[in-house]
């Protein structure tokens, strides 16, 4: 019969969680990512103790990549402290013992959800992305054998009949997140679903995008300093989009913002969806209008965030 | 003032610990023991075991306590354990013909060598509740007699002497791990069946429920169904010879399907196949007509369009553990998303007042 | 005859992943020169190459061992740390080999247009890494990186047309350089 240490996680299993050679295939598989900007890679994916669709991709690269010597960060929606960034960064501090940090500019690693920090990233930083549906062609065609065919022929027409389709119905591009986009003027790729606000942040970027879509089994990357392009048509240019108003907390006019509903009546407001771009902020002394101790509305009428999951109570 | 709340760490810390006071329950209660529930829940034990492609009943058992009873949850857990376990080599094919049956029936002969043995069914069965068990439970002894050391044929093979059934012929092809391998389509048959025998048995009841309403109807009887222990050996090259791991309960069925033939090619009987882990008869059954209509293609017949013929549609949604992580994904919060699909639709509704005003203005 | 199987990862977990990352900002910025330590390989495969090899090959890699490389002390070696497969460069995943031997790229493994990934990546001693007259551009520079490579031709020459192609890493000691498909190289 099997025996198993019933303690500890970390005397039981390899550094960062995977056995060797699991990280050896991930591993030959993100060095032809590499050199293929935004094809995706078949790969392997384990089936890992988190569900499918939580991040398995992600945590397998990060794992495959990570070094003791690393400093991660974990987000979800541009947050540390959701849950599903907590469970991540909980599981990389048990498997790896590595340091850890909320601070973008510190973390050698970032493994993301849905988000691009607002701080720029600087060369020699990995961010990961989680991606659920790695093929941006797949709700156009939802065979694989036949996407695959398209993308080795290049044959793109069908994503820009979509787009095309769309500016016809509603006279925009009806897609504001994972917004397709075309990488190195050869693959089209899906940027994961972060809002098409960070689409222009992967161009050009300093640091390496890696993607890991764990159930799809697939990776694939952007090399640092990548033509990375949204695509568009000459008439209808790609437009970033953001809630047209500034952070109540830091007063920021440039950074992503969520929308908050703080009362019955539906009373809203907007705060950065980075958190730590906005507590950095803060701390130096940028004040919203929803800390300002000036408001007499805001002094006695305590205000709680009921707009994620990090405000379960239980 | 407003303060974010962060209240992560201590939320998820505080969730498992009610999770763990749910589980125990009342603890006036005695807690299960592993024995108890690989003895008394069998049939859950061999559905985690199948579906988590581990035979191990003690650590389905654990899995089942630790899920609460959740199946997909302890088919994960040991989906999740197996990853980590080192691979030391392949097993020889497993001789089912040399199985030690406790249940073997054909739906095609009413007698057969070595006999039909009815064995351990619900079959025949009349589903009323059996409030004798409410109570204690104990039943008598059964008598049991030695086990029949017939040799135990295949029924299809009978049929085959006369060249009656398709012969199955080895294509030398071996089954990819699909646990170590990425899914790329198509696939070999032994591959197909992998999944299918690793599949969910809900999601293979109603896509077999399906060929039999006409979704690529294929108009199966079984062959013959068997349930009991066959031998696992590993050839060790080391050693020049074989040695015996131990014996795994299993459960095989084969269909024979509707007959194939054509102007150069005499009619002939064709089968489906299904292999699941422990004792599993739905499942291997329906595994059997789902594999039947994935046959279309060497066999010969047209495609109909049912979802039970189309292999990629089958083998990407079979695998429960990959559909109740994404169909539960959705819960995670996607606020980010959401505020950006939100922006879009406030500016299509801006933009169509606009417009409906300025057409408005020009009727006027 | 024994061949001396020493030299290899003191901690395979932790030395393969400081290896891997040193390989993968190579590969990630063309013209960077990383570098790798800890390793006593047998001759002739150097610190850099024995890294690699040993951060990369297992029992799923098929390598090709050119000219004099292909020993019975290095692939004793090879085989007793990754348990690697050996194949002729045609198949080969990795291919070990010096810079004036990497023959014609169109007999290597570029993948296919569904599968451009199914591709050798070539492991070549290169005399000397450093600043050069050579002018790289493309993915992962930024702007260009001048680096000292003479004749770009025997890393071109035979190379389909991107997405295909063959990957290469140029290694000198402990030092390794990435010049994937996608890097363009000029003669200033």
């Amino acid at each position: 019969m099997t025996s198993i240490n019933p303690n500890s996680m970390t005397d039981d299993y390899n550094f960062a969680y995977l056995d060797e050679q699991t990280k050896r295939m991930i591993r030959r598989g993100l060095l032809k990512a590499i050199a293929i900007p935004g094809y995706q890679v078949p790969f392997a994916s384990r089936e890992m103790p988190m569900p499918y669709g939580w991040g398995t991709g992600g945590v397998q690269v990060t794992s495959a990549c990570l070094t003791p010597d690393d400093t991660i960060k974990v987000i979800d929606q541009g947050a540390d402290d959701t849950t599903n960034a907590v469970s991540i960064r909980q599981f990389f501090e048990k498997t790896a013992l590595v340091n850890t940090t909320t601070d973008t500019e510190a973390a050698s690693l970032i493994q993301t959800r849905h988000r691009i920090p607002e701080h720029d990233l600087s060369e020699g930083q990995i961010l990961v992305y989680q991606v659920p549906i790695p093929e941006p062609l797949r709700f156009l065609e939802p065979r694989e054998r036949e996407t695959r065919k398209m993308h080795a022929l290049s044959e793109y027409g069908l994503m820009h009949v979509k787009l095309y389709e769309d500016i016809a119905h509603h006279g925009h591009i009806a897609t504001s997140y994972a917004y397709p986009v075309k990488v190195e003027e050869r693959y089209v790729m899906d940027p994961s679903p972060i809002p098409k606000f960070d689409n222009p942040k992967m161009a050009n970027c300093p640091a390496l995008q890696l993607f890991g879509a764990g159930r799809e089994q697939r990776l694939y990357a952007i090399p640092p300093y990548c033509n990375v392009v949204s695509l568009d048509f000459e008439d209808y240019p790609f437009t970033r989009l953001k809630a047209d108003t500034i952070c109540a907390l830091c007063a920021a006019n440039d950074s992503y913002l969520d929308e908050v509903i703080i009362d019955d009546s539906g009373t809203r407001m907007y705060v950065c969806s980075d958190t730590h771009y906005c507590e950095d902020r803060q701390s130096k002394g940028h004040t919203g209008t929803a800390n300002s101790l000036d408001d007499p509305d805001n002094v006695d009428r305590p205000i709680s965030n009921k707009g994620g999951d990090n405000a379960a109570s239980v | 003032m407003y303060v974010a709340v962060k209240g992560g760490e201590k939320a998820i810390a505080n969730a498992h610990r009610w999770l763990d006071e749910e589980r125990r329950g009342d603890r006036s209660v005695a807690a299960l023991s592993i024995k108890q529930i690989t003895e008394q829940m069998a049939l859950a034990v061999s559905r985690v075991m199948a579906e988590g492609s581990l035979y191990d009943p003690e650590l389905a058992g654990l899995a089942l306590k630790q899920s609460r009873g959740d199946l997909i949850e302890a088919i994960f857990l040991i989906r999740a354990y197996r990853t980590t376990l080192p691979r030391f080599g392949t097993s020889s094919p497993i001789d089912t013909s040399a199985m030690q049956c406790k249940r073997r029936i054909s739906a095609t002969f009413k007698d057969i060598p070595g006999g039909q043995i009815l064995g351990p069914t619900f079959d025949y069965t009349h589903r009323l509740l059996d409030f004798k068990l409410m109570a204690d439970g104990e039943v008598p002894e059964a008598e049991q007699d030695e086990p029949s050391q017939s040799s135990m044929p295949h029924i299809l093979e009978l049929l085959n002497k006369d060249d009656l059934i398709q012969k199955e012929c080895d294509d030398d092809n071996t089954a990819n791990d699909l646990t170590r391998e990425p899914l790329t389509l198509p696939v070999n048959r032994a591959t197909r069946l992998q999944a299918l025998a690793r599949g969910d048995e809900g999601f293979l009841l109603g896509l077999g429920y399906s060929t039999q309403r006409g979704f690529a109807r294929n108009h199966a009887f079984v062959g013959e169904l068997r349930i009991g222990f066959v031998t696992v050996e590993m050839d060790i090259p080391e050693l020049g010879f074989s040695i015996d791991l131990g014996m795994i309960e299993i459960t095989e069925c084969e269909t024979v399907n509707q007959f194939q033939g054509s102007k150069s090619e005499p009619a002939q009987f064709t089968r489906g196949y299904g292999l699941v882990l422990g004792q599993q008869e739905r499942k291997g059954i329906a595994m059997a007509l789902v594999d039947r209509a994935l046959r279309w293609q060497e066999l010969g017949e047209d495609y109909l369009g049912a979802p039970a013929q189309d292999e990629e549609f089958v083998l990407s949604h079979c695998d429960n553990i990959q559909a109740t992580g994404f169909i539960e994904h959705i819960k995670l919060p996607h606020y980010v998303d959401f505020q950006s699909e939100l922006e879009l639709v406030r500016q299509l509704r801006r933009d169509a007042a606009l417009s409906k005003e300025a057409s408005e203005k020009a009727a006027d | 005859m024994t061949h001396d199987l020493g030299g290899g990862f003191n901690n395979t977990s932790k030395d393969a992943a400081y290896a891997f990352r040193a390989i993968m900002d190579a590969l990630a910025r063309p013209g960077y020169i990383a570098a790798l330590g800890g390793l006593s390989p047998p001759d002739p495969l150097s610190i850099a190459q024995a890294g690699i090899a040993l951060t990369l090959f297992d029992h799923e890699t098929h390598i090709a061992l050119k000219g004099r490389y292909g020993t019975d002390a290095v692939r004793a070696w090879l085989s007793f740390h990754t348990g690697t497969y050996f194949t002729v460069p045609e198949k080969a995943d990795f291919i070990i080999c010096d810079h004036d031997n990497i023959g014609p790229l169109d007999q290597l493994r570029q993948g296919s247009d569904e599968y451009p990934d199914q591709s050798a990546t070539v492991i070549t001693a290169y005399p000397r890494l450093s600043d050069g007259a050579c002018r790289l551009t493309g993915p992962g520079i930024n702007d260009e990186v001048m680096v000292s490579i003479a004749d770009p031709s025997p890393f071109r020459d035979g190379q389909r047309s991107f997405p295909l192609g063959v990957d290469f890493i140029l290694t000198h000691d402990a030092h390794l350089m990435g010049l994937p498909r996608t890097t363009q190289m000029e003669m200033c």
